[in-house]
């Protein structure tokens, strides 16, 4: 099922004085259930793109469709949407949303979303109890000044928060920036999980080209306000040319894959994920 | 997000280049002549001044004209208290119980005109004087008075804060915008709605300056910062044979416009 679409979006900062194109000639559409990275350089536009999603910006130029919304570039016609309804559906997580937090308990922080969009107070306590166990927080700490948390912590209590919105799309923006490893690979395992049992739909905004590789199976490229490629991250990562002419690195199976051809150990293209290598390099040495 | 202050703008004219110490001391001088001057028929000249120096600037006139235009309600709040209260003079009309006396039109016109010119005076002076050349020219000014009061270290506090505007703009559209999604709406629904969720952006703030400051404060420590009074400064003022001309021009149109106002 088509949840968004994006159709020729373009988008201009004006502060009064100057105007900045930010997005131009957009086209994207975005299934139930994906699972999607958006990648860029500084400046690229991705951060203006995603903030499309659940309107926080509105298009200078071209269609917006998200569910039952279609946004415009007439601000007077959007106003009149109810546009704080789409917020609800599109929950988009932002870079250290750590930084968000500011009730006293963690338990309040996680029930501002559902609060304000219409639970009860009993109801929405419920959800914030079910949300702290679904993103691996104990409960001990539901009444616990969120800022004095450890930066994990935090950074779950903010998952949480947009999470108990129950969101159909969940944007994030740099998901993993600012994490130890071991917390990157249990954040990114936590939200494709979400996507397999929960059927949400996934856009990733990231500068992790392992990331790309190893969670998601849609690449959208976005190159000096424009998008440039969509499609399967393998392809890609073949156009070594591509890939460096936006600014991008190649991931770590991907780099390795090519080391080994030169030295004579042909690996196929389609693999980019760490388990795919790892099991086609057993599978090489049962042959041998 | 459109803000006001440190608003520079470069259109590399003369004005830009001046000292600010020139352009500091030059506006003090003609706000007071300005306030010093009585009668109505000489802000015409002023007023002709200050469009022509808004040429040599070449800044756009739009601009300085949408600063002033900012007074709109003060101007029309000192028009409506000045026609209720000022009982001196002959009755030019009345309508009812409002009379309208001729001083008092004179005074609050004379008021407005004047409010006027010294904002646009003000305008034009910080899109000529980067900010921080500005607290430079402020600090060397007062640098006579170093003994009393801390000048260096209250120029310091005055350019970080200045420095670090744009950045809290910014912090706070994120923020704004983090807590939109979760659903926060300041603009509609209920009062108490309203302040709760402003309480939500206002939070997160403090939380960012403070950790900012903080953060600033190690980091200039870090670089063997210990007080501002024995620093030598990277960026002096240099004062050219420009800067004296620009100098003398100023005062003698102030001269000019004191002479004519005690002769009128």
């Amino acid at each position: 099922m088509r949840q968004v679409q994006l159709s020729d979006v373009g988008y201009v900062y004006d502060d009064g004085y100057n105007k900045t194109t930010a997005l131009e000639g957009v086209e994207l559409t975005i299934e139930q259930g994906e699972c999607l990275a958006i990648v860029g350089h500084t400046g690229s536009g991705k951060s203006t793109l995603v903030q499309h999603l659940n309107a926080l910006l509105q298009p200078s130029s071209g269609i917006v469709e998200a569910f039952d919304f279609t946004i415009t570039a007439d601000a007077k016609k959007n106003r009149k949407l109810g546009l704080s309804n789409l917020r609800q559906k599109v929950g988009l997580v932002f870079q250290y949303p750590e930084y968000q937090l500011f009730a006293e308990t963690v338990l309040e922080d996680i029930m501002y979303g559902p609060l304000n969009f219409g639970a009860s107070q009993q109801e929405a306590e419920n959800i914030a109890h079910e949300m702290m166990k679904l993103v691996g927080l104990p409960n001990d700490i539901a009444q616990r000044y969120p800022l004095a948390l450890s930066g994990g912590q935090m950074r779950r209590v903010a998952v949480a928060g947009i999470l108990a919105m129950n969101p159909d799309i969940l944007v994030l923006d740099e998901p993993t920036v600012g994490l130890d490893p071991k917390g990157q690979i249990e954040m990114m395992e936590f939200f494709l999980s979400l996507q397999q049992k929960l059927q949400k739909t996934l856009v990733i905004v990231t500068h992790n080209m392992d990331v790309v590789a190893n969670y998601t199976n849609r690449m959208v490229v976005m190159k000096e306000k424009q998008k440039v490629f969509d499609g399967k991250p393998s392809e890609f990562f073949e156009n070594r040319e591509q890939v460096e002419s936006c600014y991008m690195e190649l991931p770590h199976t991907v780099k390795l894959a090519q080391a080994l051809r030169t030295k004579g150990i042909s690996i196929p293209k389609e693999i980019i994920t760490f388990e795919e290598f790892v099991n086609y390099i057993k599978e090489l040495e049962g042959n041998q | 997000m459109k803000i006001a202050i440190g608003n520079y703008i470069e259109t590399q004219s003369l004005i830009h280049r001046l000292n600010p110490i020139v352009k500091l001391v030059i506006f003090f001088i003609w706000m007071i002549v300005l306030f010093s001057i009585k009668q109505l028929p000489m802000y015409a000249m002023v007023i002709i001044g200050i469009i022509s120096l808004i040429r040599v600037t070449r800044l756009p006139i739009k601009l300085i004209v949408s600063s002033a235009w900012s007074l709109k309600w003060l101007v029309l709040i000192m028009i409506v208290f000045n026609l209720f209260f000022y009982k001196q003079g002959n009755i030019l009309f009345e309508f009812g119980f409002v009379q309208v006396y001729d001083q008092g039109l004179y005074q609050v016109l004379l008021l407005s005109v004047r409010l006027v010119s010294v904002v646009m005076l003000a305008t034009m002076l910080t899109l000529t004087t980067k900010p921080l050349d500005l607290t430079l020219a402020l600090e060397q000014l007062l640098s006579p008075f170093k003994r009393f009061i801390p000048v260096a270290d209250i120029a310091l506090m005055v350019s970080i804060a200045i420095r670090f505007i744009p950045t809290l703009v910014d912090e706070t559209d994120k923020i704004m915008k983090a807590q939109a999604s979760r659903g926060a709406n300041i603009e509609t629904g209920p009062l108490i709605q309203r302040v709760k969720h402003l309480v939500s952006m206002l939070i997160p703030m403090f939380v960012i300056s403070f950790k900012r400051a903080e953060n600033l404060a190690v980091a200039m420590e870090a670089r063997g910062y210990t007080d501002a009074q024995s620093r030598t400064r990277l960026i002096q003022l240099y004062w050219y044979k420009t800067d004296t001309i620009g100098m003398i021009v100023g005062m003698t149109i102030a001269l000019i416009f004191l002479v004519i106002g005690w002769n009128i």
